[in-house]
């Protein structure tokens, strides 16, 4: 059996849309799969790094002495005993109820502390900083602001009446709305206690007094809003470790429309936009991570406090049931019955509001289920007692049984306490370490959260100078030189690497997030990363700070002592340290490997990428308020080019000099609009411009023709090979006489009078009604006229057209050179509506995708129209990815190549049919 | 009597919708040169393409010096010892002519040029083995493939159509090297549809005709007249009812026209007639004769080196091909799908491909209009106008050529092998098409290569020999008069 390539007899119709559709959504299955590929080899890549360094770190350290490794085991089992001694210890003797109590309440108050600490931070935490929260305050209260402005105005306007004797006002009043407007936010002290000591009764000094306030009264504002924002600023960039260049746009954004609202008269929608900007300042870059892991770090913690203060209530209302008990036998013992009948009732209640208070809780009543039975046969029985009583003289009379009733039950009301205690301080134990536990988890990430505050390559380079000291030190005490240096420069890879590691985590995750407005998850993630890296960081500073008192101290007072001894102490002070810092990175190490787990996997954060870049590709481009506007820029000249290309296309000329005569339009545009109609440049002349920028495309081209037609040179080679002369006449001109005096090999740019006109305000330029309207001259070119005609016979027989008496050379050299003109104009039209001037390395390739912009349309002109507007969304889509997801460029330009590979691919198995052919 | 080097049993080769080779039975004995003759699609290629290994053939068996043998490729060929000089040399331009002769072997250079020298001396096959091979003549290049032979040891040589391409003296070079050849005991194939040089080197000649041996005959059992017959066949498909011709004024004149074919040989030599309105003139002849150059002269598609041609009493020898339509000159090629038809185009474009009015805007809707009216009126079957006229019928395409040349409304149409590849009742439209044309007083140029058709369309026969009318006789089927024609055609002037 084989398989045999047949030629089909007809190529099915529904291939002219099947092909390109097919080609363009194999290309951009490509595409994902390289995106994925990429996304997922990045983070994995450094992770990788940072292993290897890691492993070989340990080795080198793993060839110190053996000694220092039981030194260092030694010290992990002393740390662990002191440890040891400082949990708490909630197991109690079950006997001594009073102690247990003690203790109990012990504990109750630790987590009642912990959990009041812990608010007061998150509390801080959320508000901070102050500053910040104030002016957001100021914001939310900027009416009273305006208001008082409003006022000072009135009230300068009503003196002014009164100077006039045209109104009888009382200027105390605006005064007064002043005063209060601006007391009610306590802002502007000066100006409201200036404004309070202002004289009514002399209206003319008073407004002088009064302008001379409002004179003051902005710029006090402004300052107001600008010193506060700027501390924010200050604040903010230390402590959220962002970098102040990624959000420094937004508060010159900010201060910005504070002084347009300001000097627009208090305009309160300006005031609004700056307010908006701040909460976005505060949302993206700061507070919104912190607060949300101070909240999900309390919540067990609120849990646990609350069952704590149930079981507690609990228990004290089983004391109340006592305390009543005894009460009733004291006071039957005196003969008092008049209360014994409520107290019982008392006892009841207390011991029912005990077993209920548990019962309502879902961990409760299954730990205490036993205890709540007994409790609840308690209570029905005191309330028997309850029910029994007759009248006072009648428990008087029965005083003797009725005590020795209550004596019973007062015993078992004790039992059952004891017994409460026992079964609780089963369970307390547990519930101190969770609540500690829980604190201390807290603790933890109150502390990781608090290092951010410190910049981290600080830390480092901190590390490295502690590192060098340490290591001159060692090498005057004579330690293996070799192996720590090794271990020494390993080190400073592993800082290097988790910094590079880190920062390029940094950049990249949260851009992704606020691009693809992914979840709050990647924040935490991000900042949970640096945590854990800035906590390592510190600890082993800490450690090397520690290492250096050690030895001072170990020195110090031995002024006496012989080298050997010297050496050792240092040698061993240093190994501990070296041993420390290993067990600090592996540690590290684990962390951010089960938090990238916890977090879900690369693989799932890169399909995320994935789906973000085709949702960029297909919507970015097409939003007006987005990418549109590129995209029918970029649509422009890929439409010129097509189009010409489709007309010698389908005479099967195959002109891939599109690019070269696309160069020329630029170079004579550019030649036209700098030396020729400089000096009274108007919009006149761009008609002209345009002309003689095709013509040129045309000249270029018909070289190729004439070529071709006259001495049979392959138009492929020809042309192609004119493009480089393009190009490099191009650059010639760039680097020589036409550079513009400056530093960059670059041209004047063009008089802004012969700029294309733009649709109204927007950045597209009018190239586009053009590049349409010759698409229409193109359709009635090849459809309407005989020449057009004619060029599709040659394209197909060429025989036949010589048959049918056509002059195929001449119409060789005429199609290429109306193909050329396509080009040059569209370069023209490019020169004059987009780029204004010429730089060095200008290769866009216009005339390149315009090949495959011709394919994809299938040679027909309303097609092209159709396929070079989606390409240009390709291209700006393209863009826009590499943007978000920091793609290389030689991406986009890839799936471009693969959707020509699968267009051509495919054609060939439209043409042919596989068969299976059995022998 | 010599053996038998190679013998091939019952072939049968089928090209889609072609019968290209149909039990073909042929054999070489050492030391003799066989001729294989025929016209242009007649298999002769095709039959050597088999034995070179180019081919496969679907039935049929091989032998080589009586074994059976299944030849997979011509480098397989090469190694039984069967080599072929084809009609386009496979050489490398850029290399030596030694350098060519030890592609494919090991030899060290200075031994394979000593043995090519020593060859070519012994051949009389002069040339350079130092010599690139861009710098020699064609005659060369012929002479070095069958060195290259030769030195592999070749038993069995084929040279398709060798002389096609040779002056005369280099012709007669290679007829000495062949007869060196075969007195060496080398088999040699030769391939021509040239009768005299047939009749000077042949041994045998086995004629082929539209894929069957029409006959092997020994030397002395053939001549020039009878191998024409047997190329060309004397079958009478139908009789065509048509009046007596009515010739009126004098349309076109072709006086002692020299012109070149594409290989550069003088294809036309000096040729002169003429047709008057109302009159067929048959052109019979071997193929290869210079018809197609004849046609091509006329309709302007090929220079005119000489000589005169006048068209209704102007001179259009230098005219262009448009200007020839437009004085009403039609032309029906050989090549339907080459060159009278754009494949890909609709019918419907098809039917103005050459057109009279010259126009700048295309209007499909009245192009359509009009071409549905000549398939009405010509019967075209054909789905729509906007088919493409590939997916038509051989009959059909031809219908389609025809309606299109008719509608310039001609005063002298040509037409080269109309009725090749037909079936009977596509070809009697088109006989029907032509005489009725005829009867309208268009003078018509018929050029055929079967002799029924010319007896039934023709008022005149002319023979054409190395593109020189021989003479002309009537269309007339008896025996003496196709014996008549068969001479001429042999070059026989009667």
């Amino acid at each position: 059996m084989r398989f045999k390539l047949e030629r089909r007899l007809d190529i099915p119709k529904w291939a002219g849309i099947f092909i390109p559709i097919v080609s363009v959504v194999f290309s951009l299955l490509v595409m994902g799969i390289v995106i994925y590929s990429y996304m997922y080899s990045k983070p994995s890549y450094l992770k990788r790094a940072i292993f290897g360094a890691l492993n070989e770190y340990r080795s080198n350290i793993m060839r110190i002495p053996e000694e220092s490794w039981n030194r260092y085991e030694k010290l992990l089992k002393a740390g662990r005993a002191r440890a040891a001694i400082a949990i708490p210890k909630g197991k109690l003797s079950s006997n001594v109820s009073s102690f247990a109590i003690s203790r109990l309440e012990d504990v109750f108050r630790a987590t009642e502390e912990a959990y009041k600490f812990v608010r007061d931070t998150s509390e801080s935490a959320k508000s901070f900083p102050g500053d910040f929260n104030e002016l957001k305050k100021l914001h939310d209260n900027i009416g009273y602001i305006v208001k008082a402005y409003n006022a000072l105005n009135r009230t300068i306007d009503d003196a002014k009446s009164i100077m006039n004797k045209e109104c009888d006002c009382n200027l105390k009043e605006g005064i007064n709305s002043f005063v209060e407007n601006l007391s009610r936010i306590g802002v502007l002290e000066d100006l409201v206690s200036e404004a309070k000591s202002v004289d009514v009764t002399d209206p003319e000094k008073a407004v002088k007094e009064l302008e001379n306030i409002r004179s003051k009264f902005p710029e006090e504002v402004k300052a107001l809003f600008t010193s506060k924002m700027e501390s924010s600023v200050k604040f903010i960039s230390s402590r959220c470790s962002v970098p102040e260049s990624s959000w420094k746009g937004l508060t010159l954004d900010y201060e910005n429309n504070i002084d347009n609202a300001i000097s627009g008269g208090f305009n309160p929608i300006l005031f609004e936009k700056a307010s908006s900007i701040l909460n976005s300042i505060s949302t993206y870059y700061c507070f919104a991570p912190v607060v949300k892991i101070w909240n999900d770090s309390l919540d067990p913690l609120r849990t646990l406090h609350r069952k704590a203060s149930i079981v507690e209530e609990s228990y004290s209302q089983l004391s109340n049931a006592l305390r009543s008990s005894q009460g009733v036998l004291k006071s039957l013992e005196k003969g008092r019955t008049f209360f014994v009948k409520d107290t019982i009732y008392s006892m009841a209640r207390y011991v029912r509001n005990s077993y209920r208070k548990l019962e309502r809780d879902g961990f409760l009543s299954s730990v205490f289920a036993r205890r709540i039975e007994s409790l609840k046969g308690l209570y029905e029985d005191i309330n028997d007692l309850y029910k029994s009583l007759g009248k006072p003289s009648d428990i008087k009379k029965n005083a003797e049984q009725i005590s020795k009733k209550v004596e019973t039950l007062s015993k078992r009301i004790e039992s059952e306490s004891k017994g409460f205690n026992s079964d609780f301080i089963n369970v307390a134990e547990g519930f101190a370490k969770d609540a500690l536990d829980s604190f201390s988890g807290i603790q933890n990430k109150i502390f990781k959260r608090g290092s951010i505050e410190s910049r981290i390559s600080e830390y480092l380079d901190l590390l490295m100078d502690t590192y060098r000291y340490k290591l001159e030190e060692a090498l005057d005490g004579g330690i293996d030189r070799m192996k720590l240096n090794m271990a020494y420069s390993q080190l400073e890879n592993i800082s290097r690497n988790l910094t590079m590691f880190l920062r390029d985590i940094a950049d990249y995750y949260p851009s992704l997030n606020k691009k693809m407005r992914l979840s709050l998850d990647y924040e935490t993630y991000v900042f949970g990363m640096e945590a854990l890296r800035t906590h390592a960081s510190q600890d082993i500073v800490y450690d090397s700070y520690k290492a250096k008192d050690d030895m001072d101290r170990a020195l110090s007072g031995k002024r006496n002592m012989s080298k050997e001894e010297y050496t050792k102490i240092l040698h061993g002070i240093l190994e501990d340290h070296l041993n420390r810092v290993y067990a600090i990175l592996t540690k590290l190490k684990n962390d951010l490997n089960s938090l990238t787990k916890s977090f879900g996997q690369v693989s799932r954060v890169s399909w995320i990428a994935v789906g973000s870049a085709y949702k960029q590709l297909s919507t970015w481009p097409f939003i007006p308020s987005q990418g549109l506007p590129d995209t029918i820029n970029y649509m422009t000249p890929l439409l010129f080019t097509g189009l010409g290309l489709v007309l010698v296309f389908q005479m099967k000329l195959w002109n891939i000099g599109a690019e070269g005569q696309f160069y020329l339009g630029v170079m004579t545009a550019l030649w036209l609009s700098l030396f020729v109609f400089d000096k009274h440049p108007s919009a006149a002349e761009i008609p002209v411009i345009l002309l003689l920028g095709g013509l040129a495309g045309a000249g270029w081209a018909a070289i190729a023709g004439a070529l071709k037609a006259f001495l049979n040179i392959d138009e492929i080679v020809s042309t192609l090979m004119l493009n480089y002369i393009a190009f490099h006449w191009m650059e010639y001109l760039v680097y020589g006489p036409w550079k513009a005096p400056t530093n960059f090999p670059e041209t004047r740019e063009i008089p802004h009078q012969l700029f294309l006109p733009t649709f109204g305000t927007s950045r597209v330029h009018t190239g586009i009604l053009i590049a349409v309207s010759l698409s229409v001259v193109v359709y009635l070119l090849m459809k309407k006229t005989w020449w057009g005609f004619d060029l599709r016979v040659i394209g197909d027989n060429p025989n036949a057209a010589r048959y049918s008496g056509v002059n195929i050379a001449k119409n060789i050299v005429l199609a290429m050179a109306v193909s050329g003109f396509f080009a040059g104009l569209g370069g023209a039209t490019q020169m004059l509506g987009f780029e204004h001037k010429l730089y060095h390395g200008y290769a866009p390739g216009y005339g390149y995708t315009g090949i495959i912009i011709a394919w994809l349309a299938r040679l027909d002109p309303w097609a092209t129209i159709l396929v070079s507007f989606l390409f240009g969304g390709f291209l700006v889509g393209g863009d826009q990815i590499q943007l978000v997801l920091k793609l290389p460029k030689a991406m986009v330009v890839a799936i471009e190549g693969v959707i020509l590979f699968s267009l051509i691919a495919s054609e060939v198995l439209f043409k042919y049919r596989i068969r299976v052919v059995r022998k | 009597m010599s053996s038998t080097l190679l013998e091939v049993r019952g072939i049968v080769k089928r090209f889609p919708g072609v019968l290209a080779l149909n039990g073909v039975n042929f054999d070489l004995k050492e030391g003799e040169v066989h001729t294989l003759l025929g016209e242009n699609g007649a298999g002769k290629t095709t039959l050597m393409n088999i034995i070179f290994g180019l081919y496969k053939a679907d039935e049929g068996e091989i032998l080589f010096r009586g074994k059976r043998v299944h030849i997979k490729s011509p480098y397989h060929a090469l190694q039984l010892g069967i080599g072929m000089v084809q009609q386009h040399f496979t050489l490398v331009p850029s290399f030596t002519v030694t350098e060519n002769v030890s592609l494919g072997t090991k030899d060290p250079p200075n031994k394979v040029a000593a043995r090519v020298k020593e060859i070519s001396e012994e051949f009389g096959l002069e040339v350079d083995p130092y010599a690139k091979i861009w710098q020699l003549s064609v005659g060369e290049r012929q002479r070095v493939e069958i060195i290259k032979l030769l030195y592999a040891g070749a038993k069995v040589v084929i040279l398709d159509e060798p002389t096609a391409v040779l002056t005369p003296q280099e012709t007669e070079a290679l007829f000495k090297a062949v007869r060196k050849m075969t007195a060496q005991g080398t088999g040699v194939i030769f391939i021509s549809h040239k009768l005299n040089e047939v009749m000077e080197i042949s041994d045998r000649v086995t004629v082929l005709r539209k894929g069957t041996v029409v006959g092997t005959l020994k030397r002395g059992e053939f001549d020039k007249n009878k191998l024409a017959q047997m190329m060309v066949g004397r079958e009478v498909v139908m009789e065509i009812e048509r009046e007596k011709a009515k010739p009126g004024d004098l349309v076109i004149k072709v006086d002692d026209v020299y012109a070149k074919s594409d290989k550069g040989h003088l294809a036309l030599n000096g040729i002169s007639f003429e047709i008057r309105a109302g009159e067929i003139l048959g052109i019979a002849g071997v193929a290869g004769n210079g018809q197609r150059e004849l046609a091509e002269v006329i309709t302007g598609l090929r220079k005119v080196e000489n000589g005169r041609v006048e068209f209704m009493g102007r001179d259009i020898t230098n005219s262009s091909v448009i200007e020839r339509i437009l004085a009403g000159i039609a032309y029906i090629p050989q090549d339907r799908k080459g060159v009278a038809l754009s494949p890909n185009l609709s019918v419907a474009e098809n039917l103005f491909l050459r057109r009279k009015e010259k126009k700048i805007w295309f209007n499909k809707s009245v192009i359509y209009e009009h071409a549905r009216r000549y398939i009405d009126e010509y019967k075209i079957k054909t789905p729509s106008p906007a088919t493409a006229v590939k997916y038509l019928s051989g009959g059909n395409m031809q219908k389609v050529v025809i309606a299109r040349e008719f509608s310039l409304e001609p005063r002298l149409i040509i037409a080269v092998h109309p009725t090749r590849g037909l079936d009977v009742a596509s070809m009697e439209f088109v006989y029907r098409s032509l005489i009725k044309a005829r009867d309208e007083g268009v003078a018509v140029l018929l050029l055929a290569g079967e002799l029924y058709e010319i007896f039934n369309l023709s008022d005149r026969v002319g023979v054409i020999y190395e593109g020189k009318i021989v003479g002309y006789t009537t269309p007339d089927p008896s025996p003496e008069n196709v014996e008549k024609i068969g001479l001429m055609m042999a070059g026989v002037a009667v």
